[in-house]
């Protein structure tokens, strides 16, 4: 275990800035998610932290150890960081078989051959691959050929573990249950994770603490997943945790109406931010009640989506688009579910204010 | 342990600061250094010094009056001209066969397409100035067999067919490099989409109008990518233009700089008129390369590669067994009755005997083996040379390919620049350059000993080692490296644990494409050879100059059993290694 900390890193490719100025600081123990879409630079974060690659600017630490600083010309090699690396492609070696991928490490340290043994097959029953360890890669599926990556980079219990989006090429089952797996392991071991992806789902389950990075490479937020989704410091983050609506919205002459239009709306800013003329309301799907009585705010259903136990909406407000979900089985009871083309009124729960942007409001 | 206490220990933290620097040199820079400076030595030097004696006076001065005068002279403006039109007139006759070739065994039912594929690439392994000697023997205007057997059948006078001249010269090369056509077009039309043509079926539009509209223009950048192979080497080819040209008086470049050179030992004014002409020769063929880049790139997009697809045939019905024939008499007339001829010709006890059992020995076969010094001194040159420059030129040319593939350092531009060079330098151009060079001008001096026909060698076949094994590097994916040294692993480590492992059978197949056209060399080391330095080649070439056409024949039999069985070899080698891919 040990704390990995980021100070004033900048990465640069020539002219392309990738990552300027960053600071972060991974605690002992920690299961830290590197979040953002594809291109923010949060592969070369990784890469910078394993020592394939140096920075431009700024200095690394690894526990109490300086591995990398630009200004010094330090530069630890990745063979002494003492880290293991999942990488997105697994990096399974083809010609070797699936014992001799994960005793690879414990040969390269000189381990005492039976303790090297005794480990390798404890690693390799730690994630499930026990009875396949004479298998060539070839002949493991692709869920197998990661759980043997994960094994390589747990056999020499490292301090510090990298994971590069490790299940992106698994099926959704496979997914859910490998990243069940990474958490319990992680909690066994008590090794400090850091772990990217652009799946916020992923994120969100198996995450100590998020960094959300937009896709000029900065972070806009870090936090626990639940501060993440429930106080979003900003409307991309809120945006990129999941399908939002944004209604930009304005205050004129004390009442609350959609922007450039008279339509009315029952929603209240918070305090604090009345003085704001212009701001934006964000919710998600599920946090649109649909009902039958006047709440003053009336739409009109455009479409709907039969998604198994939630239903799908496009509903028509003035002339934006909303799109809103509910529970089959409730809307059931309540006879609360709607037509294509019928009239509905909308209740608001959990509403986030963001500064008022030159927005389009609808579905992103 | 190398990690460093913050703000404690700052002479441990300086110390460790040296030892990275040191590190950060050490690998990759050291071994880029290495590798500009072997292609520089190698590759470079000598094609410079080309360009320089061409283009200098004795005293170094620019000068381009000289080489107005040479290339005005007869002799040398009519050798370009021979080596244009040959080049036309073989690309054009290759492009003809090699497409209707490829697409008779591709996109028609004929019968045995497999096995008739196979056959169609065999040319491509025999040597072609061998076949040339062989046609030599069957159709000289008064002594071959064919013409011989014509007079006396027709009670004619003259000889059916005369292959001394162009016509022979471009004839018997067609044979040889038709398959360059052959391959890039069977393989486009084999890896074409189907539904590009399907969905023109599905129009209406009938099987004329779909090859003629839709087939043909996607495979147009295989057939002159093909078509520009053929050119390349025809234009700078030695063998079958000294074979048949050079006793009629037709020239043409490598012909004449062999010529000059030889003829002169050597002197200021045979090298300046070869430098000249290998300039010429240096610039259209990198000409031709850039062309053919060019069609490549472009073409690129048109035709979906990877796995082969079920294309429509179309059906020959009675044109079947017709054309099946005259497929088949083709192979045996361009491929087995010059081998035929060599085997049996080796085996007779004297010229000119007709071919019947009675006439034929195994005494010549024994004598060339055993006995005669020559011959044996040859073989054994020609396969340790061939063993030397293969093994040699495969390690350094995967060291070259792995700082081209895998390093980030800067200066990486120079090498691949360097490495494009070999590609498009013809034999006779590298042969000059390295008599330019290694003839003491640098202080060492290689002349008339196997040195200097090692070092032709390497510079010669550095770009098939170079292409060989990218290609196999190229298939190893970085993390795979990186996973390794993320393990534990040093550089070095990495290097011999993953990386050489997983690309040793592009190294083993490098290899093998450099010994065994190294093994029958005759283009580079006609020039290089001394006294006591004859390759099989030479050997061969050499003996069939003074007459003693049974014992070149005898020697050419043995050089084609080792290269058949190379084939084969290498044939199982890289076919296994696609078994375990």
């Amino acid at each position: 275990m040990a704390e990995v900390k980021l100070e004033n890193i900048s990465k640069h490719y020539g002219e392309h800035r990738v990552i300027e100025n960053l600071n972060i600081t991974v605690k002992e123990g920690e299961c830290f998610t590197f979040l953002g879409p594809s291109g923010c630079g949060k592969t070369v974060i990784l890469r910078l932290i394993a020592g394939f690659e140096r920075p431009t600017n700024g200095e690394i630490f690894i526990g109490s150890s300086l591995v990398s600083s630009a200004e010094q010309k330090i530069h630890l090699p990745p063979e002494e960081r003492k880290i293991g690396v999942v990488f997105q492609d697994y990096a399974v070696w083809p010609h070797k078989t699936v014992y001799e991928n994960v005793i690879y490490p414990l040969k390269i340290q000189r381990i005492d051959k039976n303790e090297a043994k005794q480990r390798t097959m404890q690693a390799i029953t730690q994630v499930g691959l026990k009875g396949l360890e004479k298998r060539l890669p070839y002949q493991l599926s692709g869920g197998q050929q990661q759980r043997v990556a994960l094994a390589r980079a747990l056999v020499s219990k490292p301090e510090i573990m990298l994971l590069d989006e490790p299940l992106n090429n698994l099926d959704a089952k496979l997914r859910e249950e490998m990243r069940f797996e990474i958490k319990e392991l992680q909690r066994e071991i008590g090794v400090t994770i850091l772990y990217v992806t652009h799946d916020q789902e992923v994120a969100l389950a198996i995450s100590d603490r998020i960094a959300i990075f937009d896709h000029t490479g900065h972070v806009r937020q870090i936090g626990a997943p639940r501060e993440i989704y429930e106080k979003p410091a900003d409307k991309y983050v809120f945006n990129f945790m999941g399908v939002s609506n944004f209604i930009p919205l304005e205050i004129k002459n004390g009442a609350t109406i959609i922007e450039d239009s008279n339509i009315p709306v029952a929603l209240q800013p918070p305090t604090g931010k009345k003085e704001a003329l212009r701001m934006l309301a964000a919710c998600r799907p599920f946090d649109i009640e649909l009902t039958r009585e006047n709440t003053g705010m009336k739409g009109e259903v455009k479409r709907v989506t039969f998604l198994g136990a939630t239903m799908d909406y496009r509903i028509n407000l003035g002339e934006k688009e909303l799109r809103i979900q509910q529970d089959t089985q409730e809307a059931l009871q309540n006879n609360l579910l709607f037509k294509e083309g019928e009239d509905c009124f909308l209740k608001f729960y959990n509403v986030a204010w963001f500064e008022s942007q030159s927005v389009e409001m609808g579905v992103s | 342990m190398g990690m460093i206490q913050t703000g404690k220990n700052r002479k441990n933290l300086v110390f460790s600061k040296r030892v990275a620097d040191l590190k950060k040199f050490g690998a990759a820079e050291l071994v880029l250094i290495l590798s500009i400076i072997v292609l520089v030595v190698v590759v470079a030097i000598p094609i410079l010094l080309i360009f320089w004696n061409a283009f200098t006076t004795a005293d170094g001065k620019f000068n381009i009056k000289d080489v107005i005068w040479i290339l005005s002279k007869p002799e040398t403006y009519q050798a370009l001209l021979n080596s244009v039109t040959i080049a036309l007139g073989v690309t054009m006759l290759s492009t003809i066969l090699g497409v209707f070739f490829a697409w008779l065994v591709t996109r028609t039912d004929l019968p045995f397409k497999g096995a008739m594929k196979l056959l169609f690439i065999v040319p491509f392994m025999l040597p072609s100035f061998i076949g040339a000697m062989a046609w030599k023997i069957l159709l000289s205007p008064r002594g071959g067999y064919i013409n011989v057997f014509f007079k006396n059948l027709l009670g004619i006078d003259k000889p059916l067919f005369n292959i001394y001249g162009m016509a022979g010269i471009i004839i018997v090369e067609t044979m040889y490099l038709f398959p360059f056509v052959f391959l890039q077009v069977s393989g486009a039309l084999e890896r074409m989409d189907p539904t590009l043509e399907e969905s023109a079926q599905i129009s209406g539009i009938d099987l004329f109008t779909i090859t003629r509209k839709i087939t043909f223009p996607l495979i147009t950048p295989s057939i002159i990518a093909g078509a520009l192979l053929v050119a390349l080497y025809s234009l700078s080819h030695f063998g079958v233009p000294a074979i048949l040209g050079t006793e009629v008086g037709i020239y043409n470049i490598p012909t004449l700089i062999y010529q000059k050179i030889y003829a002169s030992a050597g002197s200021f004014e045979a090298i300046r008129t070869g430098t000249v002409l290998a300039s010429i020769l240096v610039i259209s063929a990198a000409i031709i390369m850039y062309l053919q880049n060019l069609v490549l790139k472009k073409g690129r997009y048109q035709i979906i590669a990877g796995k082969s697809m079920r294309p429509m045939l179309l059906k020959l019905r009675g044109f079947k067994i017709p054309l099946l024939i005259f497929s088949i008499l083709y192979i045996a007339v361009t491929v087995l009755l010059p081998t035929v001829t060599v085997f049996l010709v080796g085996a007779l006890k004297t010229y000119g005997l007709p071919l019947k059992l009675k006439h034929m020995t195994l005494e010549n076969f024994k004598y060339i083996l055993f006995s005669w010094k020559m011959t044996k001194d040859a073989i054994k040159n020609s396969v340790v040379l061939s063993l030397g420059a293969a093994f040699v030129t495969m390690l350094v040319g995967t060291m070259i390919s792995y700082v081209i593939v895998k390093m980030k350092v800067k200066g990486k531009f120079i090498l691949e620049f360097l490495g494009m060079l070999p590609f498009s330098v013809p034999g006779t151009v590298i042969a000059l350059g390295v008599i330019l060079t290694w003839s003491g001008r640098f202080g060492v001096n290689l002349y008339n000993t196997a040195g200097i026909i090692f070092v032709a060698y390497i510079a010669r076949y550095m770009a098939f080692a170079l292409k060989s094994t990218s290609a196999a590097l190229e298939q190893v994916h970085d993390s795979l490296e990186e996973a390794s040294r993320s393990c534990g692993a040093t550089h070095w480590q990495a290097l011999k644990h993953i990386v050489l492992p997983l690309i040793k059978p592009g190294m083993v197949a490098a290899f093998f494409l450099i010994f065994l056209p190294a093994l029958r060399e005759l283009t580079t080391s006609v020039l290089l050879y001394g006294p006591t330095t004859r390759t099989i080649g030479v050997a061969i070439y050499a003996l069939n100059e003074d007459g003693e056409t049974v014992y070149a024949m005898a020697l050419a039999s043995i050089a084609l059993v080792i290269i058949v069985l190379g084939e084969i070899l290498i044939r199982k080698i890289t076919s296994t290694k696609e078994g375990n891919g």
